[in-house]
């Protein structure tokens, strides 16, 4: 793929003031949200992230030109979107989007090479230029194995990474996704992410996508987007959100909470039980998660005080004080089975 | 175009002669011709003595014309009908003198072709495919007796025939005798029969009972008969659905019930009764008066066209027989 | 690349056998005749029959001729419907074109003797008109409603209900005409490549011919159709525009075809689908043109086929096309399912 602009990196590709985005429907419009003001530039990664029903799609088929905005402007690439035609706009914005692609005997070379079209003439032949840009699409996209599949052959994840060098093939500076990694396995959702980081890095792409997963997005985005239903955006970098409580704020709900250390929500349960551990380690980190999942706050405690010590060895081996005994178990099972016993 | 047919969609002055009954189409006084009207009101001029001697015919009624005017062993072509009664065209397409050139509604166009017929005789309906017999110069004759709404019009057509094959003054002088002994039979009835019994017709199918318009061919035949016919009032030309129950309501109380109706095997009340078990409380089939016509025993769609007087006479045979007692019934008969 | 060889082998293959199709056409008939004297006719040799000429040259020469462009028009408009509503039973009979087309026919025949026919003339020429005036009605209308509704599906749905209001009036129509009327009706409806003739064949195949040019021009935007909407416009698509082209190309090769034809079934169903399954692909760069091509064999077969079973003259178009069509459609689907089962 060819580099664009990589000695001026931070080139505006994205302003949005008063912007409100939502639905006409017969002289009656209902805003989902309004009074957006966004900004992003070139070798961004920015993760938007929001509940279900708050706008996320909503914003982004708008941010991408396929529905109008209610109110506000939209500069994308340092012009008024409206004042682009569809032809051009197809060089500047690309999407993947949530929409199903099911085609019958479509080969995923074909399908890939379509991001060509705003480039070429009138019956979309190729030219030697754009096949090695297919090539290149493809490659970045990691899906040369699959080239001359069919897409119904394909699963969603790769589907998913097709459309993705299809979006890539059309070499427009804004990428924009909708939800790419719903769907997919872990490791898929890893992959996609560090395809994605790595052409906002080293392509210089501004990249805009909706995800629901947290921890990937602090891992990955440069900056995070949150919008709710309370028509208010935050923006940041994660880190800043993390420390300013705005993830703990804005996602608040009754048994779930933010752990500030992880980056993870967890399931908060209501009975309160204290329990003391001893030992370290790889073992002993273990230990802690699976005490915390049964609930259990858990305290340090100085040798010879605790309930629970676990051995600083390779293999399992922890050691439970019991009222009348000391019992030693080498699974998490036996662990917790003893500790449910004891109750 | 060629031929003797000749389409003039602006419409030439000629002197216009009626055809006594028809109104479908009338004489050039001054040309001779005979024009025939389409369903849009546009005339076409047939030249007379211009059929030739190899004619194919697409319906039967055809059959039927040409035989009376003694045209039968010209027909080179025929329809495979189940109501060709003929005896002499059944023969000669047995022996392969006559060809079958359509059986139901397909035509073999190239079978016609072969032939190389010197005239077709067909109506309206086809027209969309005699475009290839006409651009070969083979002179298409649409025939449209059907049309026209009274026993002795459609009889009349028989002057058309007469003009194309240059027989006119036989055609002329059969449809005087029919006519004559049509009108005859039907002043006679006017002014001897004592009361006019009412009738209706038809049968119903799915619900739905076809009933001759008031203004119409079997209406016409119904008035010369001596009948009071129940639907008189709708002034339609053609059949028109009814609801069954309408019919029913006016039916009951009839004197007479005309039907025609195909069946190889022998009609009765229990067959009738067996179709629709309501048919049994009309007036006229407790009465035994059902008057039948069963087109697989008779040649009624064939010769019936031109045999309006028998068919006449039929109708009062069965209705008042005290005035033609000695009448030997052909189409219609009273069903005991 | 490989799938380029196999695709100029099918290519020639096709075109082999539309040719072979296209001179059994001209050979077989009710009437036989020896194929000596066929290539007389052609070459200025002697034939043995004058007649014979006339039926090779003025029956089924026009009629061979006239099923290659029916069949190329109804496939290539049933492959824009297809691609456009993204569904694999769109035809040209779905968005109601047929059923205007009969409408229009169902208006001249049926009612003779009342008003219309005061205006038109009951012949091959006003059965013509009033089939294409009832199919243009109907894209009228659906043209009319598409930048109207926003999507496909909806527009789909309303060309079903179009057709079935419009089978309706016609059932209405048929209810209240005479057995003769009924039989013009019927007669046109069983279908028939026979009545062009050379005497329309400009106007049939003037038509035809830039309906199909028009199809070949749309292909690249038929691609982007494929992916739905808002890939489409991303892509740089006009999606109005382009569906106002699509659905009027497709409409008027229906109702060409049908005007001239009648409702003929199922080649506009199937054949998309035997190229698409034969080429293995849904390129319409490839299909296009195969679709074009393959439409004309198939037609050349049904055609053949009709007018097989001996003497008595053809067998309706519209029953050999749906008896071979239906089947295929049939085993397309079951095709498709098991792969993916599979």
């Amino acid at each position: 793929m060819r580099k664009q602009n990589t000695d001026n990196s931070r080139i505006p590709i994205l302003g949005a003031y008063h912007l409100s985005v939502g639905y006409t429907q017969s002289n009656t419009k209902s805003e989902v949200q309004k009074n957006l003001k966004l900004k992003m530039f070139t070798g961004e990664l920015v993760c938007l992230l929001g509940p279900n029903g708050a706008g996320k799609s909503t914003l982004l088929r708008t941010l991408s030109g396929i529905q109008p905005s209610i109110k506000g402007d939209i500069k994308v690439a340092g012009k008024n979107l409206d004042d682009y035609s569809i032809q051009e706009l197809a060089k500047v914005v690309s999407t993947v989007l949530t929409d199903q692609v099911f085609v019958d005997h479509m080969r995923v070379y074909d399908l890939v090479a379509m991001g060509r079209y705003p480039y070429t003439g009138y019956f979309g032949r190729l030219s030697v230029l754009d096949h090695e840009i297919i090539d290149e699409a493809i490659a970045l996209a990691g899906i040369e194995p699959l080239k001359e599949r069919f897409l119904d052959q394909l699963s969603d994840g790769e589907r998913q990474k097709v459309m993705i060098a299809r979006a890539l093939a059309q070499e427009t500076p804004f990428i924009i996704l909708d939800e790419p990694m719903a769907f997919l396995d872990f490791p898929s959702k890893l992959e996609l992410m560090q395809i994605l980081r790595n052409l906002a890095s080293e392509h210089n792409k501004a990249i805009l996508m909706t995800t629901h997963d947290l921890s990937l997005s602090i891992q990955s985005a440069d900056w995070i987007w949150l919008i709710g239903h309370d028509q208010r955006i935050r923006r940041g970098v994660p880190e800043d959100l993390v420390l300013k409580g705005d993830f703990a704020d804005f996602f608040k709900k009754d048994d779930i909470s933010f752990d500030m250390h992880t980056g993870e929500f967890r399931i908060e349960n209501a009975t309160e039980k204290r329990i003391s551990v001893r030992g370290g380690g790889l073992n002993g980190s273990w230990v802690r998660k699976a005490l915390m999942r049964k609930g259990y706050t858990i305290t340090n405690a100085a040798k010879g005080k605790e309930k629970i010590y676990v051995a600083n060895k390779p293999e399992l081996e922890v050691t439970v004080k019991l009222k009348d005994k000391e019992v030693t178990v080498n699974s998490v099972k036996d662990l917790l089975l003893m500790l449910e016993k004891e109750q | 175009m060629s031929g003797c047919a000749q389409k003039s969609p602006e419409k030439k002055a000629f002197e216009k002669v009626g055809a006594k009954y028809a109104e479908q189409f009338f004489f050039d006084e001054a040309s001779g011709d005979i024009m025939l009207l389409d369903p849009t009101g546009n005339t076409t001029a047939l030249r007379c003595d211009t059929a030739g001697e190899r004619l194919v015919c697409l319906s039967s009624t055809h059959i039927a014309f040409l035989t009376a005017i003694g045209e039968a062993g010209h027909i080179i072509g025929a329809p495979d009908s189940a109501y060709i009664f003929d005896s002499d065209i059944k023969a000669k397409i047995r022996s392969g003198e006559t060809a079958i050139v359509a059986s139901g509604a397909a035509l073999n166009e190239e079978l016609i072709l072969e032939l190389a017929p010197s005239a077709i005789f067909t109506d309206n309906m086809r027209a969309s495919e005699m475009t290839l017999f006409e651009a070969q110069g083979i002179p298409v004759i649409y025939i449209e007796e059907f049309r026209e709404n009274s026993p002795l019009a459609r009889a009349e057509w028989i002057k058309v025939f007469g003009c194309v094959t240059g027989k006119q003054h036989l055609a002329d002088s059969i449809f005087s005798t029919i006519e004559a002994e049509y009108n005859e039979l039907k002043n006679s009835v006017a002014e001897n029969a004592k009361l006019r019994p009412t009738i209706f017709g038809g049968t119903e199918y799915q619900g739905v009972w076809y009933v001759s318009g008031g203004a119409s061919y079997i209406a016409g035949f119904y008035q010369d008969a001596g009948t009071e016919y129940v639907f008189a009032d709708n002034k339609h030309t053609s059949s028109i659905p009814m609801d069954f129950e309408a019919v029913y309501e006016k039916g009951m109380e009839c004197d007479f019930w005309r039907i025609v109706f195909a069946s190889s095997s022998k009609v009765s009340y229990n067959m009738l009764e067996g179709f629709n078990a309501h048919y049994a409380d009309f007036n006229a089939f407790k009465n035994k008066s059902v008057i039948l016509c069963n087109p697989a025993e008779s040649a009624y769609f064939e010769k019936g066209v031109i045999e309006p007087h028998i068919i006449l006479a039929d109708l009062v045979y069965a209705v008042h027989p005290e005035l033609i007692p000695e009448h030997k019934p052909v189409y219609y008969r009273i069903l005991n | 690349m490989k799938t380029q060889y196999r695709n100029i082998l099918l290519f020639t293959g096709i075109f082999l056998a539309g040719i072979l199709l296209f001179f059994l056409n001209v050979l077989l008939g009710s009437v036989s005749i020896p194929a000596g004297d066929v290539f007389n006719i052609f070459f200025g040799g002697d034939v043995e029959k004058a007649s014979w000429a006339t039926i090779i040259i003025d029956s089924r020469l026009p009629m061979a001729l006239t099923a290659v462009l029916a069949g190329s028009a109804l496939s290539v408009s049933g492959l824009l419907m297809q691609t456009l509503f993204r569904n694999p039973l769109a035809g040209p009979s779905v968005l109601g074109v047929s059923s205007g087309a009969s409408l229009g026919v169902a208006m001249v025949t049926l009612l003779a003797g009342g008003v219309l026919s005061e205006m038109l003339l009951i012949n091959n020429v006003s059965i013509i008109i009033a089939a294409f005036a009832g199919a243009g009605g109907v894209i009228f209308v659906l043209l009319f409603l598409a930048p109207r509704v926003g999507n496909n599906i909806v527009l789909l749905i309303i060309g079903l209900m179009i057709g079935y209001a419009v089978s309706s009036i016609v059932n209405v129509l048929q209810f209240f005409s005479s057995d003769h009327d009924l039989q013009a009706y019927i007669l046109w409806g069983l279908g028939s490549f026979s009545k062009v003739g050379w005497q329309n064949m400009v106007y049939f195949s003037g038509i035809v011919i830039a309906g199909l040019v028009a199809a070949i021009l749309l292909m690249k935007p038929l691609n982007m159709i494929l992916l739905g909407d808002n890939y489409a416009f991303n892509l740089g698509l006009n999606m109005r525009k382009a569906r106002l082209l699509v659905i009027s190309v497709a409409g008027i090769l229906a109702a060409i075809v049908t005007a001239f034809c009648g409702p003929i079934a199922f080649i506009g169903i199937a054949v998309p689908h035997i190229v698409r399954n034969l080429f293995k692909s849904n390129n319409h760069r490839v299909i296009c043109p195969a679709v074009i091509l393959c439409g004309g064999v198939f037609a050349l077969l049904v055609s053949l086929l009709s007018r097989l079973p001996g003497s008595m003259g053809a067998l309706p178009v519209n029953a050999i096309s749906s008896l071979i069509g239906a089947p295929i459609v049939v085993w397309v689907i079951f095709r498709n399912r098991n792969r993916e089962v599979a």
